[in-house]
């Protein structure tokens, strides 16, 4: 463990050491200022609904964000031919995964944590109670957190980052659209796909200030699922080296 | 190292451990990995799936052919030849055609066991989709290993149990995390944190809920749902009637166009309808199938459903509500700031309650309509006719249900003083009233009570100290839930006068007086209108502020709830959980609903968030530039505090 959260401060500090990330910081907010403004705040809205539309939004410039969070933890180090390095590290596949995984995710959570201005004005000018606020956060955090995992997926396939990045967009379309899928879908089978689905299903319910167990589970499979199949795919990759 | 197959003769060295019995100068293959028992796996797959899904029926003989095909591959795989790889190879295959065939028996069992308890049947439909799937996914891994294995004839032993080991691992956690996610998805755990918490039913639906029997065997109401499949304003509010359903709602979803006789029976003429029954009576309620629309409605749902559950279980009333006094409105807050009532309204609604105005017009210098079930007088302003004050006692007297909300005068305000500000009229309004007062055995008074100890911080000034709260409750149907939280609950008065009970013994038989709120201590009547403790003239102590009547007349018993402030009810006050709930205990109280379990009621009274036009251009530049901004300055310091940190070190390196 003490191994994965040296690595997770070691990617920690790649992001903050380049501008780079300092940007993706700064474009997010921006975007999610822009969209605060222009959407949620627009015309005469209760603060609940203010509120619910911040974080409608904000799960859009996550996901995005995530995607681009994630594309570099594996195809970045392929690119830079450091994976040998990763390879031959004394250290299980699964602590590289969850060190890398963590760090990328320090870096999401920190973003959210600078976008606390935004809902802040709502409590201030408001209704809203601030447990609306931490459990619209954790919906979030937890779609993030999803979302890097798919990412991190993506990123231990594909060769280069934009590959991993159109990648992990589309196994997240997917996930997204399984909602509509379900909707054609009779019987049993509808309801397994509309229960797979990445937003409607399991985030909306955050974003009205409502945390349920079953959503909280959900978002926390998918984590664990895509970290666990990115400890097989680097596995395999390890074996065959 | 290479992971393209090569031919057994080129890689000598790369594979002695596990092919020991190889012989490497060998080019033909020497085990059999035929396709055939592969394609046999996908045409079982396939069959078990047309058994179960694809026909209007579930098809047996599809299931036994699709376990037939399995177990004819598995025959097809048996271990065989020299290399241990391949044998290995051909006994995981093997395994995983006979966990497809075992999984399609599986499935079988559940199609054909009609008598089995749907416990066991969603244990067998679990484990034969986990085997099934699980079997098909590890044929085809495996299929892909010998696809490399073929032109060699030959594979790793290692590299077979490796894969075979990801495949299994991965398959299971699958399924564990689908039964996981499944297991907490029945739990149905949940933690509403929103204010008003719009996805869940508040307590008082559930207690009408509870409370409600319906045709002649009594059962619960019933909730339809009118919605086309996976429509999005159903997504909306399919958790907040999942608990209803959980507290005994029979609830179905349908579609209107396939069910039209149900929706015409309904009176459901589209999709987007909320429809509630009870025995014979139903109700109908259309919140649209956009789901923002359904979104921008959320918030009063649950005040809409119990309306309508109150209208399908409960038999109607009606509740006048005298006007022509410069009593509270049911549209906007009046223009000297005094608080409307429409959440007053809405609570009536809730019980199946007609809201009638009552004033000279229609009868009130005469009598009370003999269909009132309560008369509410919601701060009056004007003075009553003598008439209108005898009718009203009289009502009283006749065993009659009454709900006075008097407003206190504007401090210094002689009791006759009329005029165009509310406050200052006010006291006129309550001494017309005398001989209701005089039925009632209870009264109203005094100057506006005052406590510069206990009281709601708003405005941070003086004029607080009239923003007033109860946290003392007596032991009465009206407050049963408040005086459970004796201590803990507040309710909030907005400038209130005390009640008192008129001097002298009643003697037996007359009015059975209850006082059910009391203020804190220190309180004290602003005779001098500074509201400023003065030592002289002033005392202070703890007053009433509401107090109920109840009265023996006949085989009937009059009831009476008065209060001395009409903002206790009022639109601003009501947004409080504890007014909330007065307000809809008493309501019962005074219809003699009593015995219902009452439960908390919330009322939907959110703000909107507004800004002058200064403050939306600040907080656009803020949040928009603002924010980011800071962020690139940081980073640009951070990483050049960085670099020169880098290249510092060298030099400073060099120069030692």
């Amino acid at each position: 463990m003490i191994a994965a959260l040296y690595i997770a401060r070691r990617e920690l500090h790649g992001y903050l050491a380049s501008m780079t990330g300092w940007l993706i910081l700064a474009l997010v907010l921006l975007a999610d200022g822009l969209l605060f403004n222009g959407l949620a705040l627009a015309g005469e809205k209760k603060s609940f609904d203010v509120l619910q539309l911040f974080f409608y939004f904000s799960s859009g410039t996550t996901m995005v964000a995530s995607v681009f969070i994630a594309m570099r933890l594996f195809a970045e180090e392929r690119q830079q031919g450091t994976m040998v390095l990763l390879e031959s590290a004394p250290v299980p596949e699964h602590i590289v995964v969850l060190g890398k995984f963590l760090g990328a995710w320090s870096f999401l959570l920190l973003l959210l944590l600078l976008s606390g201005y935004l809902p802040a004005l709502v409590v201030v000018n408001g209704k809203v109670t601030v447990g609306h606020v931490l459990a619209g956060y954790l919906g979030l955090a937890l779609l993030g957190a999803a979302c890097i995992g798919i990412g991190a997926f993506a990123s231990s396939l594909a060769k280069n980052q934009i590959l991993a990045a159109v990648l992990a967009g589309a196994i997240i379309v997917a996930l997204l659209l399984s909602w509509t899928l379900a909707r054609k879908i009779e019987g049993p089978v509808g309801d397994v796909v509309g229960f797979l689905d990445l937003f409607d299903q399991h985030y909306r319910t955050f974003s009205r200030g409502t945390v349920k167990l079953g959503s909280v589970a959900y978002y926390a499979a998918l984590t664990y699922g895509a970290l666990l199949s990115t400890t097989a795919v680097l596995a395999a990759r390890r074996w065959r080296a | 190292m290479t992971t393209t197959p090569v031919p057994p003769s080129s890689t000598p060295s790369s594979t002695p451990s596990s092919t020991p019995s190889s012989t490497l100068s060998s080019s033909a293959p020497r085990a059999p990995l035929p396709r055939w028992p592969t394609v046999l796996a996908a045409l079982a797959l396939a069959l078990v799936f047309a058994g179960g899904r694809l026909l209007a029926e579930p098809a047996p003989p599809l299931f036994v052919a699709g376990i037939a095909l399995a177990l004819i591959g598995a025959s097809g795989r048996r271990p065989r030849g020299d290399d241990h790889g391949v044998r290995a190879l051909l006994r995981q295959a093997t395994l995983a055609h006979g966990a497809l065939a075992a999984g399609g028996g599986l499935l079988l069992a559940r199609v054909v066991g009609e008598v089995l308890s749907e416990d066991v049947h969603n244990v067998l439909l679990s484990l034969g989709l986990f085997l099934t799937a699980g079997g098909a996914a590890l044929v085809f891994v495996l299929e892909l290993l010998m696809a490399q294995a073929r032109p060699s004839g030959f594979v790793e032993r290692a590299r077979v149990e490796r894969a075979v080991r990801t495949a299994v691992t991965l398959w299971s956690a699958t399924g564990l995390l689908i039964g996981a996610v499944y297991a907490a998805h029945k739990a149905d755990v949940r933690f509403d944190l929103a204010y008003a918490a719009p996805s869940s039913p508040s307590g008082a639906t559930l207690a009408l809920l509870d409370t409600a029997a319906c045709g002649d065997d009594k059962a619960p109401p019933e909730v339809f749902l009118f919605f086309e499949r996976g429509s999005g304003a159903l997504a909306e509010i399919d958790d907040y009637f999942a608990q209803l359903a959980q507290k005994g709602a029979r609830l179905a979803t349908l579609d209107q166009a396939l069910d039209p006789a149900l929706a015409r029976e309904l009176k459901v003429t589209k999709n987007g309808t909320i429809a509630v029954r009870c025995g014979v009576r139903s109700e109908a309620y259309t919140l649209g199938v956009d789901r923002d629309e359904a979104q921008k409605k959320l918030p009063k749902l649950d005040g809409e459903v119990r309306t309508r559950l109150g209208k399908v279980t409960r038999d109607a009333v009606t509740v006048y509500f005298t006007v022509g006094h410069g009593e509270r409105s049911f549209g906007e807050n009046d223009k000297a700031g005094r608080a409307a009532g429409k959440a007053l309204k809405r609570l009536v609604e809730s019980r199946n309650g007609k809201a009638q105005k009552l004033g000279v017009a229609d009868g009130l210098s005469e009598r009370v309509p003999d269909d009132a079930a309560l008369v509410v007088l919601l701060g009056p302003t004007q003075p009553f006719l003598p008439e209108e004050a005898r009718a009203l006692a009289a009502y009283v007297d006749g065993g009659g249900a009454m709900a006075v909300f008097v407003d206190p005068p504007a401090p210094g305000t002689a009791a006759t003083a009329t005029g165009d500000d509310p406050r200052t009229a006010a006291a006129a309004a309550t001494a017309s009233l005398q001989p209701l007062w005089t039925a009632l055995g209870l009264g109203v008074g005094g100057a506006e009570l005052v406590n510069d100890k206990e009281y709601v911080k708003q405005s941070g000034t003086a004029a607080d100290h009239v923003f007033l709260f109860s946290t003392s409750f007596g032991a009465h149907k009206a407050v049963k839930t408040l005086s459970g939280y004796r201590g803990r609950a507040a309710l909030l008065f907005q400038q209130a006068q005390k009640v008192t009970r008129p001097e002298g013994d009643r003697g037996d038989g007359g009015p059975k007086v209850s006082m059910i709120a009391r203020s804190a201590a220190a309180t004290w009547e602003d005779t001098t209108a500074d509201r400023r403790f003065d030592a002289v003239g002033e005392q202070r102590g703890v007053f009433d502020f509401a107090g109920v009547v109840e009265k023996k007349v006949g085989d009937k018993e009059a009831r009476a709830l008065v209060v001395g402030d009409a903002d206790v009810v009022g639109d601003v006050l009501m947004t409080n959980e504890a007014n909330a709930v007065f307000a809809w205990e008493s309501l019962l109280w005074l219809l003699r609903d009593d015995d219902a379990p009452a439960g908390a009621v919330t009322v939907d009274e959110d703000v909107p968030v507004r800004h002058t036009r200064d403050e939306d251009t600040a907080i656009f530049y803020g949040t928009v530039l603002g924010g980011p901004a800071v962020l690139v300055l940081g980073g640009l310091a951070s990483v050049n505090r960085r670099r020169r940190r880098r290249t510092d070190a060298p030099a400073a390196g060099g120069a030692a």
